[in-house]
């Protein structure tokens, strides 16, 4: 393992962290894929990252994926100023198009998962609170609610209607507007 | 500053917490995603969705969530004109409009609503009505459309302006109106008066009373005035010849209905008309992140140029102490250079939005690029502003 005292450039590049999920499954990244998580840059920042990071609320499985996530867009934001690796749109205004196409590309393709999967996505991102990742996640879910009847979502995520007919009437009352 | 160890500390139990969801996913969405996911449905869309179940309609309707809301769907307003071939009484009315473009919401107007409202000044420091010149109050929540009594003394004003405010200490609206009769003549009579009206809850239509005229006459028109926290500031009139302090402000405390008797030194280098024999300067006002701004426009290149080719944003930062601090200059865009483009809000990514009105358009500014973008074309519309309160809890204040 490089120590975090190393001042030397080089080796500071290519520190590698160790993530470990919740099933004990080591995962070695690079620390610009690692610090797309800003609950993972304040433990190095604060340098207790040495014999790895436990990550107990994320499987194996989950912990894969957000890597392969990471990885994609930490090649994104390494085009950038090196010391800023976190996603932000105004980061990729000068970023060649085609790559941008490319990462959208990745993105459409990640988000190909079932719901269950999507879910602990989310909670993932939420965690280790990768702002892209929540976004992208949580836009995917929004988006697929969006165009639906309230049978339809309800339907969708196995919800119970315990709404009285007096309350769904007052519902539409106050907020006439939306209805119309 | 927590000393290092005990951030240290603090990090690792964070991590260690108990797991809130161990990959118990039966597909039923958890609360946490829940939140996260609403957040960033519009607010018409999210009214709909409260018929899905209790849980779903207490989360839309919870302050907090409100607030979180508005910060990421900031909502424009104005009042929507007909097009010479659309059908008059359908789309006439104030609209609502997310900054993807969505009319989130549309208050109707009828025909004699139409007829006051249709001049609609929206000021942006107004919290959850809104006024016109000629005198009327729209409830956005309720859509209750109040027409103010007219001026009913002696004489006719020449110009009137209408500013209303709240109070936060009781929560009431008042509206403020000055009236300007005639040219100012040296050594006569003042030629503004000033009075005030409060509003109620119950739309009861409340009386003008009669208070003290401004200590100095201020310019009435909406450019120039603005409502910052209970307090509404005017520049002062130029036309007056006995107006010297160009660029100061006078102030009027809607909650004690005075006028304050300093007026309020303005940014530096405002202060004359014309800084220099090639330099125009023009003072607006306005409320950007809950601050007092002086707009300071400069054309620089000569006074037989019409438009202004820069703009700069000085924000009264300490109140007590007068202190002004320029945190914009918007520099030669060609767009700024169609006529006036004000600036709406500051968006909580730092970029200002703007409003076009010559050429109807909405737009973003970027400080870091130094880019102005377009967002949309509001055709036929006037009076846009900000919409400061909330659509998802109607009483959500500041």
């Amino acid at each position: 393992m490089a120590s975090a005292g190393s001042g030397d450039e080089k080796a500071a590049a290519a520190a590698m962290i160790t993530l470990i999920s919740s099933d004990n499954e080591k995962f070695e990244v690079t620390e610009a894929t690692a610090t797309l998580s800003q609950t993972i840059r304040h433990m190095i920042e604060d340098g207790c990252t040495d014999g790895g990071v436990p990550l107990p609320n994320v499987t194996s499985k989950i912990l894969a994926r957000v890597i392969e996530y990471c990885k994609k867009h930490a090649t994104a934001a390494a085009g950038e100023e090196g010391s800023s690796s976190s996603f932000s749109d105004a980061a990729f205004l000068e970023v060649d198009r085609a790559f941008l196409e490319e990462l959208e590309e990745f993105d459409d393709a990640f988000l190909e998962v079932d719901r269950a999967t999507l879910f602990d996505l989310i909670l993932a991102a939420n965690y280790l609170d990768i702002k892209g990742l929540l976004n992208l996640t949580c836009q995917k879910v929004a988006d697929s609610v969006k165009g639906k009847t309230p049978e339809q979502i309800r339907e969708m995520y196995n919800i119970v209607n315990d709404l009285t007919p007096e309350e769904e009437a007052e519902i539409r009352r106050e907020t006439q507007w939306a209805f119309e | 500053m927590e000393p290092a160890l005990v951030r240290k500390a603090k990090r690792r139990r964070e991590l260690h917490a108990p797991l809130p969801l161990a990959g118990t996913n039966d597909g039923l969405l958890p609360t946490d995603i829940l939140h996260e996911v609403l957040l960033r449905l519009p607010a018409n869309v999210l009214c709909r969705l409260r018929l899905v179940c209790r849980q779903w309609r207490s989360l839309t309707s919870d302050p907090i969530f409100a607030r979180a809301h508005l910060l990421r769907h900031p909502v424009i307003v104005g009042c929507r004109n007909f097009g010479a071939n659309v059908d008059r009484d359908a789309r006439r009315g104030v609209q609502f409009v997310d900054l993807s473009g969505n009319v989130v919401k549309r208050i109707r107007m009828r025909r004699y609503e139409w007829d006051y409202g249709h001049n609609l000044s929206v000021k942006p420091s107004l919290q959850s009505a809104l006024t016109t010149k000629s005198g009327c109050l729209l409830n956005p929540s309720t859509g209750a459309f109040i027409v103010l009594p007219g001026y009913t003394a002696e004489g006719q004003p020449i110009m009137s302006l209408s500013l209303l405010g709240r109070i936060s200490s009781t929560g009431e609206y008042k509206v403020l109106r000055i009236h300007r009769f005639h040219r100012y003549i040296m050594g006569s009579e003042p030629g503004q008066t000033c009075e005030v009206m409060t509003v109620g809850d119950s739309g009861d239509d409340g009386r003008w009373m009669a208070r003290a005229s401004p200590p100095v006459n201020v310019a009435v028109t909406s450019l120039h005035g603005v409502v910052v926290n209970g307090v509404a500031y005017f520049l002062l009139d130029v036309c007056d010849p006995t107006n010297i302090k160009w660029g100061d402000i006078a102030s009027f405390d809607l909650d004690t209905e005075e006028w304050r008797s300093d007026t309020l030194q303005g940014p530096p280098k405002c202060l004359l008309p014309i800084a220099d024999e090639e330099t125009r300067i023009c003072l607006h006002l306005a409320k950007l992140n809950g601050c007092l701004v002086t707009i300071c426009r400069y054309n620089s290149r000569g006074l037989h140029y019409k438009d202004y080719d820069s703009m700069d944003l000085w924000f009264l930062v300490g109140m007590d102490k007068g202190l002004w601090t320029k945190m914009y200059s918007l520099q030669c865009t060609p767009e700024l250079e169609h006529g006036l483009c004000s600036p709406l809000e500051v968006l909580n990514d730092g970029r200002i939005l703007l409003w076009g009105s010559s050429i109807q358009c909405l737009g973003v500014y970027d400080k870091k690029t130094n880019i102005l973008t377009d967002l949309m074309t509001l055709r036929n519309f006037s009076g846009v502003c900000l919409y400061e309160g909330s659509l998802l809890c109607p009483n959500l204040q500041d």
